[in-house]
C-alpha cells in the first residue's frame, strides 16, 4: 500500500529557512500566480470543495481585502488542520504570505479552535522564529500587513465562514444570510477571503511545482493530494496522506488502517459527521469529490472514521444527534428544532419508548434540513443520521419497544 | 426596473425588492414567521424559502434580492411540504398546551402561528412534542415575557435595537438552549428597559404581553369602600374600536364612556383634560426659557418611554427636559387632591385608574415622585387591550352601544389636547398657545403641518412676530437618539417613543396591518 507524500513529505523534511516558494510568488508577480492557481485546479480543503481560485477572483480587484486563515477544526474526527499547525506552521506561514500577497491583502488572521493549545503555541513559535521574513515581508511589500493569530471562540459553527467572521468581529457566532458572500462584504464590511488551513498550505507547493505540475495528481475535480484522518475502529489510525481519485475507501481502510482487528467492518464515514455512512459492500468507491458524491456522502474534511460490527448504529446517531442539536448556532428553526427532535426521537428509541414511525420523521427532519437550513452545518445535519437509519435499519427497530438500561 | 416571474406571472419591480415583496406584490403572500416590514431581515424561520430556476436548495424569498429574468415558484409540493414540517418542528417545541388549540388561548387572535397553520393547511401535527421548560420574566412593571411561548424569530430583539436605540434584548446561552433574554438574564424590569412595548407589538406569538392589571381594577370596582375614578387617554378613543372589528381610526369615545359606566366605574373623565393644562405650562415653561436664553431646547416629558430612555442614554439632557408632569399624573394628582377635597373623600379610598395607549405608563405611575399621602396618584394603568378584553368579557359589543359624555367638571377640553395622541401633536398644541400668550393673538392658521405627520424626525421653523423659533419632533426612540445629536440646534423638541406617536403606542392593539398607523392618522383627531 502506498501512501503519497506530497504535502508531508514537504513538513517531513523540516523547515529550509529560504522560504523559496514566497520569494518565487513575488517575481512571478500576483496575476501570474493566479494563473498558477487556477492551472492548479486547488479546491477548499475543508469540506465544501469549492475552486480557490474562483473563490479569489471575486476579491481580486477589491482594494483592502481581508483573508482568514480557517482553523477552527470542529468536524469530528478531523486532526489533519492541527498535524498542519503542529508540524508544518512553516509551510502554512508561507502559505498565508504568498495568499496575503496574491489578495493585495494587509490584514492576516489565522483563526484556531481554542482547543489547540500546542498548535497555537507551535505556530506562534513559527512566528518568533520567521519574525526577520515577516520583517522583510513588511519593508518589501506590504507596510501595512498584519496577521493576527485568533484563538477561537469552542464552537463547531465558527467552521462556517461566515460564522467565524461573526466570532472575530467579537459576535455570537451564527452564520450570515449569503448574499451579500464574505467576498463582496464580510469582516467589518471588508471584502473578506476564508480558506482552510490545508488548502493555503498547499499554496507554496503549488506556486513551487507549478500549477501544472499540482493539477497533474488527482483526477478532474479532485486535483492534487488529500489528507486523510483515519479513526475510529481501526489498527493503525492516524494521518495520512492520498492522491486523490486514485485511492478506494476500502484500500484506506484495509490498506493504511490495517482492517478492524479481525472484526467484520459494519460502516465508514467518510469525511466526518456531517457526512453520509457507507456499508462494507458501499467501499470500492473512489476518494475524491466526485465519486463520493455519486455514492451519495461526501469526502467533507477527509475525516474517515471507521465502526465494526461491535458498534450499534443507534449509538453513533444518538452521539451525533446530540453532538449537532448541542452545536447548532440556535438561529434558523429547520436547524435549531430539526436537530432538538432527532435527538428526542433517537434518544426516546434508546430507551426503548421509541415507535418505527419516528425513523421516517427523522429522515423527514433530516430532507427538511438539508434543503432549507442557513448553512453548511444545518444542512447536513442529517446525513449521518439519515444513511445509517436506511442502511442498518434493523438496528434502530430492535430498540423499539424494548427498554434499555445504560 | 426588474423584470421576473412569480408562479408564471410576469412582475415587474424595483432593483433591490426582495422575491417576497415582489411576491407580495401581486397578492402571492409567502408564509414567514421573522420576516417583519418594519426590521432588518433575519432569514431564521425559513418558511418564505422559494424555488428559483438554475439555483440549488431553496433560498429565503426575504433576502434574496430580485435579478432580470428570474423565475421564482413560491407553493411547489416539495416547498409546501418543507415549510410544513419546519412549522410543525417550531410547534413541536411549544408549550404543550398549543399544539394549535387556539380556543383555550388567550393570545390566538394575535397569534401568527394560528394564522399561519391556517394559510398553509395543517391538518395535523406529526412531530413528537419534546418537554420545554420556560419561565416567565415579570421583573418589569410593564410588560411580561414567557420564554416557554418565544420562538426565538428575534423581531423583539430587533425593534428594541433597530427602532428603539434600546437593545436590552439578545439571544442568550448557546445551541438548543438559545433564548432571547436579558443581559445575564437580569429581567426587563432590572435593565435599560423603557417599558415602550414595541416588543410586544411585533411578537408574533404573543410571548410578551403587557403586565395585567385588570383582576385589580376589577377588585377595585367590586370594592363598595372605594370610589373608583378612570381617565381615558385621548388617542384610545382612536384605536379600540379596532379589537371590535371597527374601521382603524374610528372615534367610539361616546360607546366607550357607556361600557365603562355598565362596568361600574364611579366618575369616567378625559385626560384631554390634563393634556390641555401640560400644554398651557409646557407653554408657559417655554416662554420664559426662551425669554431667558436658558435650558433651550425645552424637551417634552410627556411620554413616559421617552423619560426612561433619556435618563438611561442621554442623562445630560436631564435638564432641558419639561418640569412638568404628563398628562396622566396631572389627572391623578388632581384626582387625589382637588377631587378628593371637593367630594369629601379620603384619597386612600379614591382608586385612580386610566386607560392608556402605553405599556411605559405602568411604570410612569410607580414612579416614587408620584405619590402623595401614601397612595399613588395613579394606582392602575389599563392598556387600550385590556380595556377591550374587560369589555368584551361583560360580552359588550362596543360599537353596538348607546352613546354617552364624559363625566364633568373634568370634561370641559379646549380640543387642542386630543392632538396629544399624534407624534406632532404636543408640540402642535403648545406652539398654538405659545403664540397666543406671545402675541395676544389667535394664530390665523391652527395647524403646523410642518411637525406633524408619520416622518421619524420633522423641523421647522416658525415666526412669531419677527421670532424665529426652531422647532423638531421625532418619534421612534432611534429616531429620537439621531434627532437629539444636534439637541442644541432647536428651542423645542418633542419626543415620543413610539413610531407614529402614541397612536403606535405599545398599549394599542396589536394590528396585523401595516398600514395602520396612516389609516390612523388621516382621521381629524382633533374630534
Amino acid at each position: 500500500m502506498f501512501e503519497y507524500k506530497y504535502l508531508k513529505k514537504f513538513i517531513e523534511a523540516g523547515p529550509s529557512g529560504d522560504f523559496a516558494s514566497l520569494r518565487k510568488a513575488l517575481e512571478y508577480g500576483r496575476d501570474n500566480c493566479l494563473n498558477e492557481l487556477e492551472k492548479s485546479g486547488l479546491v477548499g480543503r475543508g469540506g465544501a470543495g469549492f475552486s480557490t481560485a474562483a473563490k479569489w477572483k471575486f476579491a481580486w480587484n477589491s482594494p483592502n481585502v481581508v483573508l482568514i486563515c480557517n482553523g477552527d477544526e470542529g468536524e469530528p474526527g478531523s486532526f489533519k488542520d492541527r498535524y498542519l499547525l503542529e508540524n508544518g506552521s512553516f509551510l502554512l506561514l508561507e502559505g498565508l504570505l504568498i495568499s496575503a500577497f496574491m489578495l493585495n491583502s494587509s490584514e492576516v488572521y489565522l483563526y484556531v479552535r481554542d482547543e489547540y493549545k500546542e498548535a497555537l503555541e507551535s505556530f506562534r513559535k513559527c512566528l518568533d522564529d520567521n519574525m526577520d521574513l515577516i520583517v522583510w515581508y513588511c519593508e518589501q511589500i506590504d507596510p501595512e500587513f498584519e496577521l493576527k493569530v485568533i484563538s477561537g471562540g469552542g464552537a463547531y459553527v465558527c467552521g462556517d465562514e461566515t460564522s467565524l467572521i461573526n466570532s472575530l468581529e467579537g459576535k455570537r457566532p451564527h452564520s450570515r444570510i449569503k448574499p451579500p458572500f464574505p467576498a463582496e462584504k464580510g469582516l467589518s464590511g471588508l471584502p473578506t477571503i476564508v480558506n482552510n488551513v490545508e488548502t493555503l498550505s498547499n499554496l507554496p507547493l503549488i506556486i513551487r511545482d507549478g500549477g501544472a505540475k499540482f493539477s497533474s495528481l488527482g483526477v478532474e475535480g479532485s486535483r492534487g493530494s488529500k489528507l486523510i484522518c483515519l479513526s475510529g475502529k481501526v489498527d493503525k489510525p492516524g494521518l495520512y496522506e492520498i492522491e486523490m481519485g486514485k485511492v478506494t475507501l476500502e484500500e484506506i481502510v484495509f490498506g493504511f488502517g490495517g482492517g478492524c482487528s479481525g472484526k467484520n467492518l459494519k460502516f465508514v464515514i467518510p469525511g466526518g459527521t456531517s457526512t453520509g455512512a457507507l456499508s462494507l459492500q458501499e467501499l470500492q468507491v473512489a476518494v475524491d469529490y466526485d465519486s463520493l458524491r455519486a455514492a451519495g456522502t461526501s469526502l467533507g474534511t477527509g475525516a474517515v472514521i471507521v465502526a465494526d460490527e461491535s458498534v450499534d448504529a443507534l449509538d453513533v446517531a444518538c452521539n451525533a444527534a446530540d453532538f449537532f442539536m448541542s452545536e447548532t448556532c440556535g438561529i434558523c428553526f429547520p436547524c435549531k428544532e430539526g436537530n432538538r427532535q432527532i435527538d428526542y426521537l433517537l434518544k426516546l428509541t434508546r430507551q426503548g419508548k421509541g415507535e418505527e414511525r419516528y425513523l421516517e420523521l427523522i429522515q423527514d427532519v433530516a430532507v427538511t434540513a438539508s434543503c432549507s437550513a442557513r448553512c453548511g452545518l444545518g444542512q447536513s445535519c442529517g446525513n449521518l443520521v439519515s444513511s445509517l437509519i436506511e442502511k442498518f435499519r434493523s438496528d434502530f427497530l430492535k430498540h423499539v419497544g424494548e427498554a434499555r438500561h445504560d | 426596473m426588474i423584470k421576473l416571474k412569480i408562479n408564471d406571472q410576469s412582475v415587474e419591480v424595483a432593483e433591490g425588492t426582495s422575491v417576497f415583496k415582489a411576491a407580495e406584490s401581486i397578492g402571492c403572500k409567502i408564509p414567514a414567521l421573522c420576516y417583519h416590514r418594519d426590521l432588518s431581515v433575519y432569514g431564521g424561520c425559513r418558511l418564505c424559502i422559494v424555488e428559483i430556476k438554475g439555483r440549488s436548495g431553496f433560498p429565503i424569498s426575504c433576502a434574496t434580492p430580485v435579478e432580470q429574468g428570474m423565475e421564482v415558484l413560491t407553493h411547489t409540493p416539495e416547498i409546501c411540504e418543507t415549510r410544513k414540517n419546519i412549522f410543525d418542528l417550531i410547534l413541536a417545541y411549544y408549550p404543550f398546551e398549543c399544539r394549535l388549540k387556539c380556543y383555550s388561548c388567550a393570545s390566538s387572535n394575535i397569534c401568527e402561528l394560528r394564522e399561519l397553520a391556517e394559510e398553509m393547511g395543517i391538518k395535523k401535527l406529526k412531530f413528537e412534542p419534546v418537554p420545554r421548560v420556560g419561565k416567565i420574566d415579570d421583573s418589569s412593571l410593564a410588560v411580561k415575557f414567557d420564554s416557554s411561548r418565544c420562538i426565538n424569530c428575534g423581531r423583539c430583539v430587533r425593534v428594541c435595537r433597530e427602532v428603539q436605540h434600546v437593545g436590552i434584548l439578545s439571544p442568550g446561552r448557546r445551541g438548543p438552549a438559545t433564548q432571547v433574554t436579558t443581559f445575564m438574564d437580569k429581567g426587563m424590569g432590572n435593565v435599560d428597559c423603557t417599558g415602550c412595548g414595541q416588543c410586544l407589538m411585533v411578537c408574533p406569538v404573543g410571548a410578551i404581553q403587557e403586565v395585567s392589571n385588570i383582576d385589580k381594577v376589577c377588585a377595585a370596582i367590586a370594592d363598595p369602600q372605594k370610589h373608583v375614578v378612570v381617565q381615558v387617554a385621548p388617542s384610545v378613543r382612536f384605536t379600540i374600536g379596532e379589537e371590535f372589528g371597527s374601521r382603524p381610526g374610528e372615534n367610539l369615545e361616546k360607546q366607550m364612556v357607556t361600557a365603562l359606566r355598565q362596568m361600574g366605574f364611579n366618575q369616567i373623565f378625559d385626560t384631554v383634560f390634563t393634556a390641555d393644562l401640560t400644554i398651557m405650562e409646557e407653554s408657559a415653561e417655554f416662554i420664559k426659557r426662551f425669554t431667558e436664553k436658558s435650558k433651550l431646547p425645552l424637551i417634552s416629558s410627556c411620554c413616559p418611554g421617552w423619560i426612561n430612555f433619556a435618563e438611561d442614554h442621554l442623562p445630560e439632557l436631564k435638564d432641558n427636559l419639561s418640569t412638568c408632569k404628563s398628562p396622566q399624573q396631572m389627572f391623578g394628582a388632581l384626582l387625589k387632591s382637588y377631587y378628593a377635597e371637593k367630594n369629601e373623600l379620603d384619597p386612600k379610598d379614591i382608586v385612580s385608574v386610566s386607560v392608556m395607549p402605553c405599556t411605559a405608563k405602568k411604570i410612569e405611575c410607580m414612579r416614587p415622585e408620584m405619590m402623595q399621602n401614601d397612595t399613588y396618584d395613579v394606582d392602575y394603568v389599563l392598556t387600550t387591550r385590556e380595556l377591550a378584553e374587560m369589555i368584551q368579557s361583560r360580552a359588550l359589543n362596543l360599537p353596538d352601544l348607546s352613546k354617552s359624555e364624559y363625566d364633568a367638571p373634568f370634561g370641559i377640553t379646549t380640543g387642542a389636547g386630543v392632538l396629544f395622541g399624534v407624534s406632532g401633536g404636543v408640540m402642535e398644541a403648545a406652539l398654538r398657545t405659545a403664540y397666543e400668550l406671545i402675541t395676544g393673538e389667535e394664530l390665523p392658521q391652527i395647524d403646523f403641518d410642518d411637525v406633524r405627520g408619520l416622518a421619524g424626525i420633522k423641523s421647522a421653523e416658525i415666526d412669531i412676530k419677527g421670532t424665529k423659533i426652531k422647532v423638531a419632533v421625532a418619534n421612534g426612540l432611534e429616531n429620537a437618539w439621531q434627532l437629539l445629536k444636534h439637541a442644541a440646534d432647536y428651542h423645542f423638541i418633542e419626543i415620543m417613543a413610539c413610531v407614529g406617536g402614541c397612536i403606535g403606542g405599545g398599549g394599542q392593539p396589536v394590528s396585523r396591518d401595516y398600514d395602520i398607523l396612516k389609516k390612523t392618522q388621516g382621521r381629524d383627531l382633533r374630534g
